[in-house]
C-alpha cells in the first residue's frame, strides 16, 4: 500500500473489524450502518459476520421482553398492539400489520428468535425482528384442553441458533384432559414440524402417549426450559408442588 | 533506529521502503504474527514486513514499545512501585493521545493491527472509528469510511420507516 491515498477507505475485512466494535446494546447502530450502503447492508447481515460478532460480544444482550396480562385485565396498557413487547432498548419490535390494534393475543413461549402466539382460535409464529409471522395450523386438543403448555424451538439439530430465525421450526403442546371414567388427569403431547418446502406451515403429528396424573394436577402457566434436548414443562397440583418433566 | 541494550534480543525489522528499526525481541512479539514467525523459526535477524511503510510501521512499534509487558527497565510507567491501576490509566491516557491522528493515518493503522495481528492495536483504532461515526449523521458515516449510498431513495425510505426506532 503505498504512504497514502487520495481517498483513505478500508477493504471489507478491515471494515467487519471496526464493525465488530458496533456497541450490541445500542442496536440502532447496526440499523444505521446498515443503512449506508447496499455493501455494508450485506456485510452486515452475512453469517461470517453474525458469527464474528456474537464470537466478539459473547451473548447476545436482551432487548427487551414479552409479557402477557391477567385475563381480563383492566390496565390501560391492554389498548396496547398486541403482543405485547416491552423493549429495554431503544429497539422497537415490528408488531405484523394483521395484528395491529388486536388487543386479544397472548405470548405463549419465545425462543431462538421466535415468538410462539395464540389468538382466539389462531395460533402463529411471529419474529419480533423481522415481523414476519406464520400462521399454524389449529390443534384443536391444545385449545381446548383444560390446562396446557407451549414452547416453540429451532428444528435443526446442532443448531448454533445465530441465524436460524427463518429456518425449520418445532412446536411442541402439552395438555391436560380429565378422564371421568378414571378420575384421573391425563397429560398428552404433540409436535410440529414446520414444512421446509413452504407449500404448508406443517402438520401436528399424532399425540404421543399419555401419561395418567392424579386428578387436580395443572400445567403451571409458565415458559417452559429447554435443557439439552428435552424440554420441560412444570406440572403441579394443589396441596403439594411438583415438578415432572415432560421430555420430547 | 533503537538503541542496543545488553542483554536483549534485538530484531531487525524492515519496511518495504527501505527503512530498518532495530527493535527488543519481546517488543516484535506484541504482534503474533511476528512472534509466529520467531517461534517457528523463520525469521533471521531481519523481518521484512510487507505493505507498511516506515511512517506507519514506526507508529505501529512506538505502540508496541508502549504497550511491551515491563520488566522495569523501559520507559517511565515502568516503576514496580506504581499500581497497576495507575499504569492502566496512564496507557489509556497515552492511547488517547497515540490515536490522535488523521483518517488516513488510522486506515493504515487498522491496516497494520490486522496483519501484524496487534490485538489492542486493532482495538484500539476500530473503536476509535466507531466512535468518530456513532455520534454522526449518516452522510458523514458514508464519506467518513467512504462507502457509496447505492439504495434508492424510496428504498432508503422504506428502511427507515420500517426501522424508526433506529433514527429516532
Amino acid at each position: 500500500m503505498p504512504p497514502t491515498t487520495p481517498v483513505p477507505s478500508l477493504p471489507e475485512e478491515l471494515l467487519e473489524e471496526v464493525f465488530l466494535h458496533l456497541p450490541p446494546d445500542e442496536p440502532e447502530h447496526l440499523v444505521r450502518a446498515s443503512l449506508a450502503s447496499k455493501l455494508w447492508l450485506g456485510l452486515l447481515t452475512g453469517a461470517r459476520f453474525r458469527g464474528r460478532y456474537r464470537d466478539f460480544h459473547g451473548a447476545p444482550p436482551m432487548l427487551g421482553f414479552l409479557y402477557t396480562l391477567p385475563f381480563l385485565c383492566s390496565s390501560p396498557l391492554s389498548t396496547d398492539p398486541r403482543p405485547h413487547f416491552l423493549s429495554t432498548t431503544k429497539f422497537a419490535a415490528r408488531i405484523p400489520d394483521h395484528l395491529r390494534g388486536y388487543s386479544e393475543y397472548d405470548a405463549q413461549d419465545c425462543r431462538h428468535g421466535r415468538v410462539l402466539d395464540l389468538g382466539p382460535r389462531i395460533l402463529f409464529i411471529w419474529n419480533p425482528m423481522t415481523g414476519c409471522s406464520t400462521e399454524l395450523p389449529p390443534s384443536t386438543e391444545y385449545m381446548e384442553a383444560e390446562s396446557s403448555g407451549a414452547a416453540v424451538l429451532c428444528a435443526v439439530t446442532g443448531c448454533d441458533h445465530r441465524a436460524c430465525h427463518e429456518g425449520p421450526f418445532r412446536v411442541v403442546f402439552v395438555y391436560l384432559d380429565q378422564d371421568e371414567g378414571e378420575g384421573v388427569c391425563v397429560a398428552s403431547a404433540t409436535v410440529l414440524l414446520s414444512d421446509s418446502s413452504k407449500r404448508s406451515n406443517g402438520k401436528w403429528c399424532e399425540p404421543c402417549s399419555r401419561l395418567d396424573l392424579v386428578d387436580d394436577a395443572f400445567i403451571e402457566a409458565r415458559p417452559p426450559v429447554l435443557v439439552q434436548d428435552a424440554l420441560h414443562f412444570m406440572l403441579r397440583h394443589y396441596g403439594l408442588s411438583s415438578c415432572r418433566n415432560s421430555q420430547v | 533506529m533503537a538503541t542496543r541494550e545488553a542483554g536483549k534480543k534485538m530484531i531487525m525489522l524492515k519496511s518495504p521502503d527501505g527503512m530498518e528499526f532495530e527493535v527488543e525481541e519481546a517488543v516484535a512479539m506484541e504482534s503474533q504474527t511476528i512472534r509466529k514467525m520467531i517461534e517457528d523459526d523463520c525469521a533471521d535477524t531481519a523481518i521484512l514486513i510487507p505493505n507498511i511503510n516506515s511512517k506507519i510501521l514506526s507508529r505501529v512499534i512506538e505502540y508496541c514499545n508502549k504497550h511491551v509487558p515491563t520488566t522495569g527497565a523501559t520507559g517511565a510507567a515502568a516503576s514496580d512501585t506504581v499500581a497497576p491501576a495507575a499504569l492502566a490509566e496512564d496507557l489509556k491516557i497515552w492511547d488517547a493521545e497515540f490515536i490522535k491522528v488523521n483518517r488516513a493515518t488510522r486506515f493504515n493503522l487498522i491496516q497494520a493491527a490486522s496483519y501484524l495481528n496487534i490485538k489492542g492495536l486493532l482495538d484500539l483504532t476500530s473503536q476509535t472509528t466507531i466512535d468518530t461515526i456513532s455520534d454522526n449523521s449518516l452522510e458523514e458515516i458514508r464519506s467518513f469510511l467512504s462507502t457509496k449510498n447505492d439504495y434508492l431513495p424510496e428504498e432508503e425510505q422504506t428502511i427507515r420507516r420500517e426501522n424508526q426506532w433506529a433514527f429516532q
